[in-house]
């Protein structure tokens, strides 16, 4: 056993030794006097390049050997590796690089839907919802957070829970269930304590049901929904509401349903959100695995779902007011027979407007903006960014006063080109994936979003999607989706042509395969290219590229195949 | 070398910062300004160039730009090195994020500079999978193991070592680099477990060395 501080002593002598990077290979081969910029590389060096760039490891001690051995070309291996399964995980975090994959701040159920476990003093544990407790529970002037009991949960002779009063002197400020056993559906063969009033398995249920006095907190939510719904006729107090549907907030006796199927766990909302960026990824996996026009990744229509995405879609989907998730219809998931704990994916056809990774769950989720939407693909497909031309002007001056951001000044520079561009997205909803078709959403929506109204939540739909209220230039967009507010007559061609269109637009200018060329050259490269190689090197490739119809592998040949790629650095 | 070259510079600039503080203080109560003082700073500089060397302005080679390895390259390279199985070297995903791994939210480029908290990082990691692979290794057949191989024919040793982590062919007679570990296995047989403490002193200076970590 060696001590540590022996050891750091010999790390002190091995790096006073090693001080300096090895200089052996370069003065193989060329003369101190010469500079080593333009060397060569080694076969088993050059190897190691290629292995981590195109595999994401070094190579092994028997391919080393073997290039050592033979002096055969590093190149030879290269068809085979970039066939390899190493070469996709490269390529995947390439795409991740582009597409930043990220859910963590989604809200995918509301926090009433939120289990956590609770610790009991016995070493066992109860699945409740906080936020539910302060709803659901509380009563009175009670204004404190109460779990349930740790007892098992008692019925009367008609199987409804008994609640016992908490009291405080005679007041209660409380009603407290226990608990009951569960087989949840993130893990079926085993049960859970859930509290009760969590686990309640109702498809419908009234929404603020009691007095003020029974669910106080929940009250001044039902007396300002109730005004609403009154203003546009419709009845709300008590009416009953489907529990897998945003409303069910409103009704204490919506629970998490049938083996808790509507609620969510620390774990399982994980579970969830990497699904939905694997899918995407997986996407970008099947193009580049098969083969097939790099484009395609932007384009195609299959999508994958496995078990978390089905369940999510099937049960929890429509269950936040602050996601637009309803099921689509150009994405059936009718032939996914998938439960949670399937990590299986089944394969599922898009139609409409759908375009590969562009109107994947993950990428709209991330980028939850039209304009976000637009952006990233400006940047990461067509390496552009957006530069202001000049400090903004006076907010006093008439121009700044504009509402439509193409007329306004200091703003106008970057919005012609954004909101054309973001136009493509705007049939699917921002803050969420909602596929806005014509048959549910029409462009002009006054007939629709009039009374008579069939329901609340449609009242929240029009307001949120439509331009009800207009200010100053937006006057004569009223009615219409909020997608075509300020759009001309051929901005709305790309509002109905979707994000396909700009992504063939890109294709057939070049601009698509110029940047692609230019990124893998920064990536294989590990540097921007030089001026000369702008000029010279990248259109060659790119017009290479363009004619194997976008072939990364011959991409990719080319350029690890290319004198500067195989020099020392 | 850094050192002493610190030292000559800082010494002249200590003398002129006390003699600045001794005019400050002599009472003689007047505002002028104490005189210039000029500091002959030693200056670096890269003529002439080596005879027949192109103008630097001109010269327009390019090559691949080096980079560092990043936390999962780090990861697959030592267990392809080592002969571990895919998978087996996992670090935790705190300290990705330390290392330049982004989140794709608040980070979303990784960051892959040499720093020094990086070479702090590699230099735990070298020390901690030498001592794991080697103490692994001293119950298992001689061509099962990665780094003692060969562990009493020292050059031969060396050049496996050589080829298996740097990916160099040093399999010239007086090699450089094989000479240059030479010298780190001696010091380091040195230590309290023999030859074994110069093997892990080759193992953890190998590992941390820039033909590792680079490429």
């Amino acid at each position: 056993m060696i001590n540590r501080f022996a050891l750091g002593s010999l790390y002190v002598a091995a790096a006073a030794t090693l001080g300096e990077p090895s200089r052996a290979e370069a003065q193989a081969s060329s003369s101190p006097d010469q500079c080593e910029v333009a060397t060569p590389m080694s076969p088993t060096r050059l190897l190691r390049r290629m292995s981590l760039d195109l595999r994401g490891r070094a190579p092994s001690f028997s391919e080393l050997e073997t290039i050592q051995a033979d002096g055969s070309s590093p190149a030879e291996l290269l068809q085979s590796w970039l066939g390899s399964d190493a070469f996709l995980g490269v390529m995947r975090k390439h795409h991740e690089e582009l597409l930043w994959p990220n859910l963590e701040q989604v809200e995918f159920v509301p926090q009433q839907h939120l289990l956590f476990a609770l610790p009991r003093e016995d070493g066992t544990s109860t699945l409740l919802s906080p936020v539910r407790s302060i709803f659901v529970r509380t009563a009175g002037a009670g204004n404190l957070y109460y779990p349930c009991r740790n007892e098992p949960q008692s019925y009367d002779q008609d199987g409804r829970l008994i609640l016992e009063p908490l009291l405080v002197g005679t007041t209660t400020v409380a009603w407290l269930d226990g608990y009951i056993e569960v087989q949840p559906y993130w893990a079926p063969e085993t049960t859970v304590k859930v509290c009760a009033l969590d686990a309640l398995e109702g498809e419908t249920a009234a929404v603020c049901p009691a007095s003020a006095e029974r669910y106080p907190l929940l009250e001044n939510s039902c007396v300002a929904l109730d005004r609403t719904a009154r203003a546009v006729n419709l009845p709300f107090r008590g009416e009953f509401v489907d529990c897998g549907g945003p409303l069910a907030i409103f009704a204490p006796e919506c629970g998490c349903g049938s083996d808790l199927r509507r609620c969510q766990t620390p774990q399982t909302l994980e579970r969830t959100a990497d699904s939905f960026n694997a899918q995407a990824l997986r996407i970008i996996d099947r193009v580049i695995s098969e083969g097939r026009d790099y484009a395609d990744i932007l384009t195609e229509a299959r999508i994958e779902v496995n078990g978390a995405i089905a369940h999510y879609l099937r049960h929890q989907s429509r269950l936040n007011f602050n996601l637009f998730a309803d099921p689509d219809p150009d994405a059936p998931l009718e032939s996914v027979n998938l439960t949670f704990t399937d990590r299986d994916w089944l394969p599922v056809e898009r139609t409409g407007r759908h375009s590969g990774v562009l109107t994947s769950p993950a990428y709209l989720l991330r980028h939850a903006a039209w304009r976000q939407r637009a952006h990233r693909f400006y940047n990461a497909f067509e390496c552009s960014s957006f530069v202001p031309a000049g400090p903004i002007p006076s907010p006093f001056e008439a121009c700044s006063q504009r509402e439509d951001l193409t007329e306004r000044c200091g703003c106008a520079d970057c919005h012609r080109t954004l909101e054309p561009m973001a136009a493509h997205w705007g049939r699917f909803a921002e803050y969420g994936f909602m596929n806005l078709t014509e048959e549910r959403f029409p462009s002009r929506g006054l007939r629709r979003c009039s009374p008579p109204y069939t329901d609340l939540e449609e009242v929240f739909l029009c307001s949120r999607l439509y331009e009800l209220e207009p200010v100053g230039e937006e006057a004569d967009y009223f009615g219409f989706l909020n997608a075509y507010v300020f759009r001309s007559p051929e901005e709305q061609l790309r509002i109905e042509a979707g994000p396909r269109a700009l992504v063939q637009a890109s294709v057939d200018s070049g601009r698509f395969a110029g940047c692609a060329v230019e990124r893998m050259w920064t990536r294989f490269m590990h540097r921007t290219p030089t001026d000369d190689e702008r000029a010279e090197v990248l259109p060659e490739l790119t017009q290479s590229f363009r004619r194997s119809n976008h072939d990364l592998r011959v991409l990719l040949t080319e350029i690890v195949t290319h004198p500067a790629y195989g020099r020392n650095p | 070398m850094m050192t002493l070259r610190w030292m000559s510079w800082s010494a002249p600039c200590a003398l002129v910062c006390l003699t600045a503080c001794g005019s400050d203080g002599d009472g003689s109560g007047t505002d002028a300004p104490p005189p210039v003082q000029t500091v002959d700073v030693p200056r670096t500089t890269t003529d002439p160039l080596p005879p027949h060397h192109p103008d630097l302005a001109g010269l327009s080679v390019a090559s691949r730009g080096p980079r560092r390895l990043d936390v999962d390259e780090l990861e697959r390279s030592w267990e392809v090195i080592t002969q571990l199985p895919l998978g087996s070297v996992q670090l935790p995903e705190f300290l990705a994020r330390s290392l330049g791994e982004p989140d794709w939210l608040s980070v979303t480029e990784p960051s892959l500079e040499p720093s020094p908290l990086f070479m702090k990082f590699a230099v735990d990691l070298g020390n901690i999978l030498c001592t794991q692979v080697m103490t692994d290794e001293v119950g298992r057949p001689a061509d099962t193991r990665a780094i003692l191989r060969y562990p009493e024919d020292v050059s031969r040793n060396l050049r496996q070592l050589i080829l298996r982590i740097w990916a160099i062919d040093a399999s010239a007679p007086d090699h450089p680099d094989v000479e240059r570990l030479r010298k780190v296995f001696e010091a380091g047989s040195s230590g309290p477990a023999g030859i074994y403490s110069g093997w892990l002193a080759v193992c953890v200076a190998m590992t941390t060395a820039p033909e590792f970590l680079l490429y």
